[in-house]
């Protein structure tokens, strides 16, 4: 009997919905050379083609112009790597004319310019190519005019100015999305993700990950006196800026927050968004710095400075992984608490038998329970520096039972971390199945259901075989559902229902009767008693026999 | 039935409302305070690296002065190399032979005779050691003799601070250091003199 999830399995390319074929462009061969390279370059409407990658390399080599004339300013990192500055240069410069030239000679084809009297001359006077050309000029004008460094210089900050050619287009879309809705509503689109964030979302956070870490690298190198001395200037403004763009993201987010679903209300909203983790994290990411400013007269603070790296716990934000950690720990931590509990014991009781033993054979090594503490904890966690050791036989009688003790007690929150992630994880799963089921109660999957498996198998680590599989769970245990649609117990509540489904059994057995052998039944049933002599009496009586 | 009366359909004011402004005007103040703090910062760093380039004037200096310190017609006789101190000088005068005349010279007489401490707007001092505790010491010269130990010792130089009374008649080998604003030594270079 064929359900209707037969038709649907043979119709069903989990492939294409999990993304597994690379979507590759559909574009005709037979047509005009350069429509046919516009289509593949620059059509912003045809799906796998090379617009995005291209917008995407071109940004990526715009920002690197960025730090290269940063790095311009420096001597020390200029002048013993000018020539690669140079080189990196004439590379740009090569790109960006290339990326000049193909958008002239592909304008005739762009729906932006193809309607206008002159479609090339369109595009040279548009804003964006304009900023296009004023990235590249400075270079060619200095081959024939002597420009003065810092124009130069100057003229090629204008290259940034090519970023609106993404940031335009995000913006539009955010304008879009976000119609009608208030001013803090589209701060809360700006900084939470949700469904009216869009491109512009997506760049922001971005943006805020590579502040982070460009602030973390500066604290890293800041550490390498060598680097510190060049770059001490540099260091300084780059902190500056960090600290003012976390600083305004943190209180967009206190702002917007009211928007959240959870974190209603003007005061205790925000005072809740306020103490959550993430947000602590990013008052603690600008505090060293409002510190130092405010206190470097009184306190010498520049131990403060270290915790300019907690801006790297940032990106944790939104990462599921961290969130199922977290949840992991806050659920175990009644076992987790107990065993710190037994391992804080075993390691003073342990530490006093040690100063007890060893005092008086090594009074410098073992000269108080705190000495004999740090002993017990780099005994008991396998560590063994070695700086403390045991010389008498009862200390190194006490050493084999710590050090043995030593691999349980550790193993235990270890283990039991381990093993509830693994729970964890398998939970996520068997609730993915559970909505895949409900997923594909309708025998259809729409795109926004397709979206959801592909997020939550990405979530969970799941590759696309196991997602298949699982899926081939779900589809059978659907079949199986239809089939038998309600358990006995079920029709028997409803009479109607209960005489239909015995009317269907007794259908199924007269077809049995039809279809076997009825000599060979009868000898099969009667030997060894296989059917009671009852119950051969009512198969008869059913078969008109009896 | 819903009524006017129903929030739901109430209509929403979309523009800036009160609170917006109130929340811009706090953005720009904030950017405004940390824009001040950072100028602040960046003042106090300009400070820093000032005390560096004076630091590195005067390793300049002494580096050439080093170069001919050691020959008949040096131009600078206050620092003049293999002149031994004199032992029968009054308490307190100058000994000639020694880093007291020497840097009392270069720092009235010499080319770098302008250089300015940019914390207290005064001319540098020769301090025996940065002291992160002090902070008068903040761009002060501290500078170090450096002395090889003979192969085979544990530490292979014995570094000592250079006094009034260091003599100079040998080639001596230095290490030069500024105080920075938290009166941490930050080094500028090792050199000959």
């Amino acid at each position: 009997m064929d359900t209707k999830y037969d038709d649907f399995l043979k119709g069903l390319n989990l492939n294409t919905i999990l993304k597994q074929e690379e979507e590759s462009a559909k574009i005709s061969h037979d047509m005009p050379f350069r429509k046919w390279l516009y289509s593949w370059l620059l059509d912003p409407h045809i799906p796998g083609n090379f617009q995005k990658d291209l917008d995407k390399w071109v940004g990526i080599l715009i920002v690197a112009n960025l730090f290269s004339l940063m790095f311009e300013h420096v001597p020390a990192v200029f002048e013993p790597y000018k020539h690669w500055f140079e080189f990196f240069d004439i590379f740009s410069v090569a790109v960006f004319t290339v990326e000049y030239v193909l958008r002239l000679y592909l304008a005739p084809e762009d729906e932006e310019f193809k309607t206008r009297k002159n479609a090339r001359w369109g595009f040279i006077s548009s804003p964006f190519a304009i900023i296009d050309f004023l990235a590249v000029a400075p270079f060619y004008l200095k081959a024939f005019i002597p420009i003065d460094l810092r124009v130069l210089r100057f003229l090629r900050l204008l290259r940034i100015l090519k970023l609106f050619r993404v940031l335009i287009p995000a913006l539009a879309e955010f304008k879009t999305l976000n119609k009608d809705r208030t001013f803090r509503q589209k701060i809360h689109a700006l900084v939470f993700p949700s469904e009216y964030g869009g491109t512009i979302q997506n760049i922001f956070e971005v943006f805020i990950a590579v502040w982070v870490l460009l602030s973390v690298l500066a604290v890293v190198l800041e550490s390498v006196k060598s680097i510190h001395y060049v770059l001490h200037l540099q260091f300084v403004i780059l902190d500056a800026v960090a600290v003012a763009i976390f600083t305004v993201e943190y209180w967009m987010r206190i702002y917007s927050c009211v928007e959240e679903p959870g974190f209603k209300g003007a005061y205790m909203g925000r005072f809740k968004q306020a103490k959550s983790p993430s947000t602590m994290i990013d008052f603690l990411a600008v505090l060293p710095f409002y510190l130092e400013v405010f206190l470097h007269h009184l306190l010498d603070l520049r131990f403060l400075r270290v915790f300019r790296l907690a801006r790297l716990l940032k990106l944790t934000r939104g990462s599921d992984s961290t969130k199922i950690l977290f949840k992991v720990v806050a659920r175990e931590w009644p076992i987790l608490s107990a065993a710190t509990f037994i391992m804080i014991l075993l390691v003073i009781l342990m530490a006093s038998l040690g100063f007890l033993f060893e005092y008086d054979a090594q009074p410098e090594k073992f000269e108080n329970i705190p000495t004999s503490i740090y002993w017990a904890v780099i005994t008991l966690a396998s560590v063994g520096y070695g700086d403390i050791s045991p010389v008498t036989p009862m200390g190194r009688a006490l050493t084999i039972v710590l050090s043995l003790m030593g691999i349980g007690i550790f193993a235990i929150p270890a283990a039991l971390l381990a093993s509830s992630f693994s729970d964890e994880l398998v939970k996520e799963r068997d609730a993915l199945k559970a909505n895949i089921f409900h997923i594909l109660k309708d025998g259809h999957i729409s795109e926004t259901e397709a979206a959801y498996i592909r997020s939550e198998a990405q979530r969970l680590h799941l590759t696309n075989e196991e997602i298949i599989a699982l899926v081939d769970v779900v589809i059978k245990e659907n079949e199986l559902e239809e089939r038998n649609p309600l358990p006995i117990h079920k029709i028997a509540e409803n009479p109607p229902l209960a005489v239909e489904h015995f009317k269907v059994l007794l259908g199924q057995i007269r077809q049995l009767g039809v279809h076997t052998d009825t000599s060979k039944f009868d000898d099969a049933a009667r030997q060894g008693e296989r059917l009671s002599a009852s119950e051969f009496e009512l198969w008869k009586k059913i078969q008109g026999r009896a | 039935m819903t009524t006017t009366q129903d929030p739901v359909h109430q209509p929403q004011k979309l523009g800036p409302t009160g609170s917006d402004y109130i929340f811009i005007a706090f953005l720009i103040a904030v950017i405004v305070a940390v824009i001040l703090l950072g100028v602040i910062n960046y003042k106090e760093a300009v400070k820093t690296e000032t005390a560096k380039s004076n630091g590195e004037a005067l390793v300049s200096w002494l580096t050439q002065t080093g170069l001919k310190r050691f020959d008949a017609d040096t131009p600078h006789e206050a620092c003049k190399g293999g002149v031994k101190p004199e032992a029968d000088v009054k308490p307190g005068d100058p000994v000639p032979g020694t880093w007291g005349p020497c840097f009392s010279y270069l720092m009235a007489k010499s080319e770098i005779k302008e250089l300015v401490n940019p914390f207290f707007n005064s001319p540098p001092k020769l301090i025996p050691q940065c002291v992160p505790s002090d902070r008068t010491v903040m761009g002060a010269f501290m500078i170090e003799n450096l002395v090889a130990t003979p192969p085979g010792s544990a530490n292979p130089l014995i570094i000592s601070s250079i006094s009034d009374t260091t003599p100079i008649d040998t080639k001596l080998q230095l290490r030069m250091s500024v105080c920075d604003k938290g009166g941490y030594a930050i080094k500028i270079s090792e050199f000959d003199f």
